[in-house]
């Protein structure tokens, strides 16, 4: 409770001599002030402790207990609030002026009092205590408010974790560092398993620290987790994801991320960079690293229409990893205000010998540079691993199977406008996902009908030569040429047939996929020996590998693969 | 800090002037130097010749500025960008939204 | 300086402050300082008491500092003022002086029963008036 300046006030007065205590207590009631009085020092500490006056008048001079000692005692016991206490003296000397103020004393009254100036200087004085109790109450106010905040961001946190932690962070080719509450600082770290065995990964900085850099999140992590469980690749993860934030974010509000696919069977990484320092891509063979660099506005402020969801794509084999990193990073200031900056980075980054360490070297070159740790750095590495080993894990589905079709089949033809930019595959799979038999074996039909799918588009519709693939450079050019061309793309088109049989107890499904390209020497590609399909082939041979029987015909414009399944128990 | 701004003789283009580091303390400043009663520019120019820092809340300002201009319509120019702001405002790709020009 | 022991500005604003309790106020002053008076007296007729002892002194110096806060607030200008100077006797702020100091006590004495007949005058006009 905040009593307001004019209110009456209790004063303690403190003196010796009975008739100046008598005077002064006429004159403060007089100005309407309630009065206690006290003849030395120890009554005075005595009656402030149980009665608690608001303001005291203290003789300096006093018997048993002076005027310093009874103003320090009550300075201690009144703590944070502000008791003022003016010595009523007729020192003259600075040096017991000055001891007036050591004791705690606020202000001085001469003697003989003068009526006006003590009243004057009493609301002065009380003030000052208001203004003292008003900050106190605000404090205590903050104080609070920010215990409530602690403990709404410890709720958001544990929810958040919830759904961040449902992805696969914990996979053993990544490493990452984190701040517990980066989540309020709008850093946000998310990986999860497409059906293919694909691993996607987000680095995010949202603008803005608290509550609104956390806001963002949670919508993200859904488009980014719902996305890629059904199958969606970066472009189309992308689009909504940028489509989502812009809806819903305020027009300065941004998210600065980057995003990989990261393909460990055909053994690619597929980047897109908005707004995010350079990350890096490190190889295991001692190539100087090559930087992945931002060269998309953030997400969340572009329109749908003139949005960019293209992504570079890079080989990514045994020993390579890829760095990203947030801005608290590189904009780490130093003691005289430098900034740690990418040459710094990239100075640990060439001198680091044990992969396993590489983010502890970063931390500790910013920790000999700034001397004092920054909550808003985000880091993380993810390594190339054999697909095997990591193994994504199998998806669990909820319905008994008895509806499950059994005999049916479907066509569907894609042309032009929508092959440039609608990928039918998470619908198919969907489809297909109906049919219970194929339940145990859909990453692998996944992988073969993303690979013909991608063969007809690529190779038949756009006519793109897989030979490009063969070093690093080519690779770069191959996927610029395939965005070209497929932004210029005029007629085309891609046929996919779907055929269920039952067959005894299990089933037989046949696909088949023909595109409007000029075909290619299916026999002849298929003999090539495994060497040469290092980065080109290994499409084909996956396909032939997961399927029980593929074949080209229509001089290779169609190929047809075969699941079939037993009986289930 | 400090935000300044100066309107042509016609009234069509302003001129918005920031001084110092371009941050979220800036942020009531930035909006009223092009938030006027009177109507709107048509063309804008923020000279960023004496800004030293900009930070992500600066960029917020500037698509704040480019919604209030038009959205995807919007003239705005970002002058005098030295090489430290020029890089900030790269990294985000910001020339895909503004017109960025360099100190001469 | 006037030659009244008692500024009377002084005493018209007491009245005004005090009210009621004015005679009161005239009655405790004039008894506590009669035994004030009386103090320092018997302190320099105590054997113990020395002009070199720095106790003694400071003893006396608190005396006179506290009637002279009492008494400038009564508007006993004059007696104020000599308090002063036996304060400063006390207190060292001059070289310790036995004659002066016992002079001063001495026409301290004979000040206050001055300013005691002023202010059991005041007594009687107030009893007076009522």
């Amino acid at each position: 409770m905040i009593s307001s300046a004019s209110d009456r006030l209790t004063v303690l007065i403190a003196d010796d001599n009975v008739s100046d205590r008598m005077l002064l207590s006429a004159i403060v009631s007089r100005q309407g002030h309630d009065v206690l009085t006290a003849s030395d020092g120890a009554e005075a500490v005595g009656l402030f402790e149980r009665r608690r006056p608001q303001l005291v008048l203290m003789d300096a001079m006093m018997p048993v207990m002076d005027g310093f000692e009874a103003a320090r005692q009550i300075k201690t016991l009144a703590g944070d609030a502000l008791v003022p206490i003016i010595f009523l003296t007729s020192l003259t000397e600075g040096e017991d002026l000055a001891r007036c103020l050591d004791a705690g004393g606020d202000d001085f009254i001469a003697k003989p009092y003068n009526q006006v100036v003590l009243a004057a200087k009493i609301n002065a004085m009380n003030r000052l205590r208001v203004l003292q109790e008003t900050v106190l109450h605000q404090r205590d106010l903050i104080t609070r408010h920010h215990k409530y905040l602690l403990n709404e961001q410890r709720v958001a946190k544990a929810v958040f974790d919830q759904i961040a932690h449902s992805g696969c962070l914990r996979s053993r080719n990544i490493r990452y560092l984190q701040s517990p509450y980066a989540l309020f600082n709008g850093d946000l770290l998310l990986a999860a398993w497409s059906p293919s065995g694909n691993m996607h990964l987000l680095l995010g900085d949202f603008t803005g620290h608290g509550l609104p850099a956390a806001v963002g999140a949670m919508p993200l992590a859904e488009v980014f987790y719902g996305m890629t469980a059904k199958g969606y690749g970066l472009p189309e993860t992308l689009r909504e994801m940028n489509a989502k934030l812009k809806r819903i974010l305020p027009v300065d509000m941004f998210c600065c991320a980057a995003l990989l696919c990261l393909n460990f069977k055909q053994q690619l990484v597929e980047v897109w960079n908005g707004g995010l320092p350079d990350g890096y891509l490190l190889h295991g063979d001692g190539r100087p690293h090559t930087p992945l660099i931002s060269s998309n506005v953030p997400l969340g402020v572009l329109s749908a229409g003139s949005f960019d969801d293209n992504t570079q794509v890079y080989p990514f084999g045994p020993g390579d990893r890829v760095f990203l990193l947030s801005d608290g990073v590189v904009d780490s200031t130093g003691q005289d205000g430098e900034l740690f900056g990418a040459r710094r980075l990239q100075n640990v980054l060439v001198s680091n010998r044990n992969p396993a360490l590489l983010i502890e070297e970063v931390q500790w070159a910013l920790a000999r540079f700034r001397g004092q740790a920054r909550d808003d750095v985000s880091m993380v590495e993810v390594a190339f691993a054999e697909p095997d080993l990591l193994g994504p894990p199998s998806v669990i589905y909820t319905d008994s199977g008895d509806s499950s079709p059994l005999d049916w089949s479907a066509s569907f033809e894609y042309r032009t406008e929508t092959l440039k930019r609608f990928n039918p595959l998470p619908y198919l799979l969907q489809l297909l996902q109906e049919v219970h038999g194929l339940r145990m074996q859909s990453s692998e039909l996944y992988i073969v009908l993303s690979e013909l799918y991608s063969n007809a588009l690529e190779h038949g519709v756009l006519g793109l030569d897989s030979a490009l693939k063969r070093d690093a450079e080519g690779f770069g050019l191959y996927y610029q040429q395939r965005a070209e061309r497929l932004d210029r793309l005029e007629d085309g088109f891609i046929r996919i047939d779907f055929q269920i049989v039952p067959d005894g107890e299990g089933g037989r499904l046949t696909v088949r996929v023909q595109d409007s390209g000029a075909g290619f020497d299916s026999d002849r590609v298929l003999a090539l020996p495994p060497a040469v399909t290092q980065l080109s082939g290994r499409g084909l041979a996956l396909v032939r590998q997961l399927s029980d029987r593929c074949q080209w015909t229509d001089d290779g414009r169609t190929a047809s693969v075969e699941f079939a399944w037993e009986g289930l128990a | 800090m400090s935000v300044t701004s100066d309107r042509s003789a016609d009234g069509q283009e302003l001129t918005i002037i920031i001084k110092g580091r371009f941050d979220f303390s800036t942020h009531q400043e930035f909006r009223s130097a092009y938030e006027p009663k009177e109507k709107h520019a048509s063309r804008y120019k923020v000279d960023l010749k004496d800004t030293h820092y900009l930070d992500s809340s600066a960029l917020g300002m500037l698509l704040l500025l480019r919604d209030h201009a038009g959205g995807d319509r919007a003239d705005i120019q970002l002058v005098n960008c030295n090489n430290d702001v020029k890089k900030i405002l790269d990294i985000s790709n910001f020339s895909k939204l503004f017109n960025i020009v360099k100190t001469a | 300086m006037s030659n009244n022991p008692v500024d009377f500005n002084v005493l018209s604003t007491l009245r005004d402050v005090m009210e009621a309790e004015y005679p009161a106020l005239l009655k405790v002053f004039i008894s506590d300082s009669t035994l004030r008076v009386n103090d320092m007296t018997l302190l320099l007729r105590d054997p113990a008491f020395a002009a070199t002892s720095t106790a003694s002194l400071q003893r006396l110096g608190l005396m006179a500092h506290s009637f002279k806060g009492s008494t400038g607030n009564m508007g006993a200008t004059h007696l104020s003022e000599l308090c002063l100077q036996l304060e400063e006797q006390g207190r060292g702020v001059v070289t310790a002086d036995d004659a002066r100091i016992r002079s001063l006590v001495s026409q301290i004495r004979d000040e206050f029963f001055l300013v005691r007949e002023v202010f059991e005058r005041e007594l009687e006009l107030c009893h007076a008036s009522h």
